[in-house]
């Protein structure tokens, strides 16, 4: 017989309010609906009525993790209508800033990982590493999260160079701790044994949902923006796109991990090579037209479409980012799954969330009985434990939730 | 003494804090579980995030209230236990910021709040976003205005 | 065939009428189509295209109707397709895309609740994003919609 769970909108799991209602029949899933809406404000319609000065600025609160990535997107968007070419210092400069973004979302996720299956001494470390990655983006920008910085033709600012020292001190520290981390979790045999094969995405499924990032990557499609449509600095310097076949949560997992160490080197590159010269076009006029623009954020490619009538503001901003094709992809992976993987399977996506604990009501359809977020949490948990015994290891879990 | 002064008093020692990111950009929230993490560690003071508004003495709102959840975060706020205190974090919850405008935003966090309880106890915490060390200042700050 | 000039002409063998191609730059196609071959199109472009995927989808109030434009990306090439149609008013509709494309269900109803397009064969036109407190009739992304005059459902705040 068949149950319908609804978790949320309130819970530990995301960031943004949301409801999945997961229909489940016994322990095994076999339907899931996402519901939106508690978090809709409507900034597109409030990027129409600022100026293109204005709109980095307002587009870099659409997110917080992912705040260069808009107002930098935003950017690439109008230099389409204008056919601008950025000047190479400012190229630079957007690298930097990009990277270590991405480096300091990506531990969020592992820590936050770490702590849906009971690893909670992976999230106090993965947050704790994730600090000193704050502290370099405001040493170099003057802000943790929110640079400020790009701005259509360039960025607003120059990055002060005598702080360089100090973060490339602080980068070789990480170099070491980021290693450490991505051993302690991919040699792991329990953490191997708990994700694996748990919410498969199969390349198929992954280009008809459309979704990007680190979410297509670990299904096999090599799509990355920095290498499919080349911006910035990245085509002049030295990585690789990671990819993974599997599909799992591991894989996942995997793929963000070694990106990391991408980001690492990149930011090292990006500073080594940064070349002199101006920082942005100078003052623009946008003339009528259209442009899109694309970007690699933390969680995949973001899309920004521009209409411009020839005005100073512009008369359309659509901004689609990287969750909104990666959620609806939960269809796919969470079906057939069983409860206790299914937190872990929505987790894996990294839907824009961050982790603290928040009130959830799970309700089975059927009675009246009514069970927390936590518990479900707990299951994970326990699924954890029982993969632990039966490989003979004694981990150091904590079943109790805060 | 009155009973309400010892209950505030016994509120002092150790707060537990309900979050509820109402709808933010994330960037708030993620500077709240950023205290709670190695190198702020709220939690040493007896500050602790519950899982249940049932559980909690303080109701942190980060972010404008949206149409969409107007009515969950009032809902969540009638749930806790007095004597509670409703914490705002970040421009947003404090005075809408850059949302001000936007057709989906029901209102300023603590008209919402004013609108189920007139006698709300409301601490502000303005920044976009507050860094962590603005947000354990803000709760101190709480603290020592209680009793 | 990763080149913007090239698929315009192709897809102007393909469909001599009702389509109208625009190549803004070898990385940009911009093809106006009669909403009656929007879905041929879509097909033709996804069979057609290795590693195609609807991007995103925009929806954009003009004065004779909801101009709807689907954004085709490429895995693996910096190349976007966005294909135009005009949903006329009154009553803007259009087909859905979402039988050929579990991707263009979320944006479908997106546009559908913020700018009143009904897009005709969607498995699941329930609301997304919008508030459950505003009316059908609140359309937040039209040009003559004022947020002055939203009149909100919420009813009595909840019991003490």
């Amino acid at each position: 017989m068949a149950h319908v769970i609804r978790i949320g909108p309130y819970h530990p799991l995301q960031e943004e309010p949301a409801s999945f209602l997961l229909t489940v029949e016994g322990e095994r899933v076999i339907d899931i609906d996402v519901q939106l809406g508690y978090i809709h404000k409507g900034l597109e319609r409030l990027a129409e009525q600022r100026t293109y000065d204005m709109v980095p600025l307002l587009l870099e609160r659409i997110c917080g993790i992912c705040s260069a990535t808009h107002s930098i997107n935003f950017c690439h968007a109008v230099e389409d209508i204008l056919g601008l070419a950025v000047p190479p210092r400012a190229r630079y400069i957007r690298t930097i800033v990009g990277e270590l973004e991405r480096i300091h979302s990506h531990l969020l996720w592992v820590g936050l990982a770490g702590h849906f299956i009971g690893y909670e001494t992976v999230f106090m470390w993965a947050w704790k590493y994730r600090e000193p990655v704050l502290d370099m983006y405001e040493q170099l920008t003057g802000h943790r999260q929110n640079s400020a910085l790009p701005q259509v033709g360039g960025v607003r600012r120059d990055l002060p160079e005598q702080a360089f020292p100090e973060v490339r001190r602080t980068l070789d520290a990480l170099d070491g701790q980021v290693e450490m981390l991505t051993g302690a979790v991919l040699d792991d045999p329990v953490l191997a044994a708990r994700l694996s094969g748990v919410g498969v995405l199969t390349a198929e499924q992954a280009l008809a949902y459309g979704v990007v990032g680190p979410t297509a990557r670990a299904s096999g499609l090599a799509t990355d923006v920095r290498a499919d449509e080349p911006y910035a600095a990245y085509p002049e310097l030295d990585w690789k796109v990671i990819t993974r076949s599997e599909g799992d949560v591991f894989a996942k997992a995997v793929v963000r991990l070694l990106e990391l160490k991408e980001s690492i080197g990149l930011v090292r590159q990006a500073m080594e090579k940064l070349p002199p010269g101006p920082i942005n076009a100078g003052p623009l006029h946008v003339p009528r037209g259209e442009g899109i623009g694309r970007y690699e954020a933390p969680r995949g490619e973001d899309v920004h479409y521009v209409r411009s009538n020839g005005t100073n503001m512009p008369e359309r901003v659509k901004v689609r980012a990287p969750s909104y094709v990666n959620i609806p992809s939960f269809r796919a992976s969470c079906i057939g799954q069983t409860i206790s993987d299914v937190t872990l399977t929505l987790a894996a996506c990294d839907p824009c969330y961050s982790c603290t604990e928040r009130m959830a009501v799970v309700r089975d359809a059927g009675g009246g009985s009514e069970i927390t977020f936590s518990d479900l949490v707990r299951l994970g948990r326990e699924k954890t434990l029982r993969i632990a015994r039966e490989l003979g290891r004694k981990p150091d879990l904590d079943l109790e939730i805060g | 003494m009155a009973i309400s002064t010892l209950l505030l008093r016994a509120l002092k020692k150790s707060p537990w804090v309900f979050h509820v990111g109402t709808s933010g950009c994330n960037n708030c929230d993620i500077e709240i579980a950023d205290c709670m993490t190695p190198r702020f560690d709220v939690e040493r003071f007896g500050v602790r995030l519950v899982g249940s508004p049932r559980h909690a003495d303080v109701l942190l709102l980060s972010g404008p209230i949206s149409r969409g959840c107007r009515r969950a975060v009032q809902e969540a706020y009638l749930q806790m236990p007095a004597p509670k205190v409703v914490l705002l974090v970040g421009t947003c919850a404090c005075s809408m910021g850059i949302y001000r405008d936007a057709y989906s935003v029901a209102g300023p966090a603590d008209q919402v709040i004013l609108e189920v309880d007139r006698n709300a106890r409301l601490v502000y915490v303005p920044g976009c976003p507050p860094k962590p060390e603005t947000i354990i200042a803000g709760v101190v700050k709480l603290l020592e205005a209680l009793a | 065939m990763n080149d913007a000039t090239e698929i315009g002409k192709r897809l102007g063998r393909r469909f001599p009428e009702g389509i109208e191609c625009a190549p803004h730059s070898p990385r940009r196609l911009y093809a106006r189509v009669d909403p009656r071959l929007l879905l041929d199109v879509a097909r033709w472009l996804l069979e057609q295209i290795p590693g195609l995927r609807l991007a995103t989808s925009t929806g954009i109030d003009l004065r004779d109707g909801v101009d709807v434009l689907h954004h085709f990306a490429v895995n693996g090439s910096p190349l976007v397709i966005t294909i135009k149609a005009l949903a006329a008013k009154p009553g803007p509709r259009l087909p859905s895309l979402a039988a050929l494309t579990p991707a263009a269900d979320w944006i479908e109803r997106e546009i559908s609740e913020l700018l009143g397009v009904a897009f005709d064969g969607h498995p699941d036109p329930r609301r997304l994003l919008k508030a459950r407190t505003l009316g059908d009739q609140v359309l937040p992304l039209r040009r003559d919609f004022d947020p002055r005059t939203i009149k909100e459902t919420t009813g009595e705040p909840p019991a003490r």
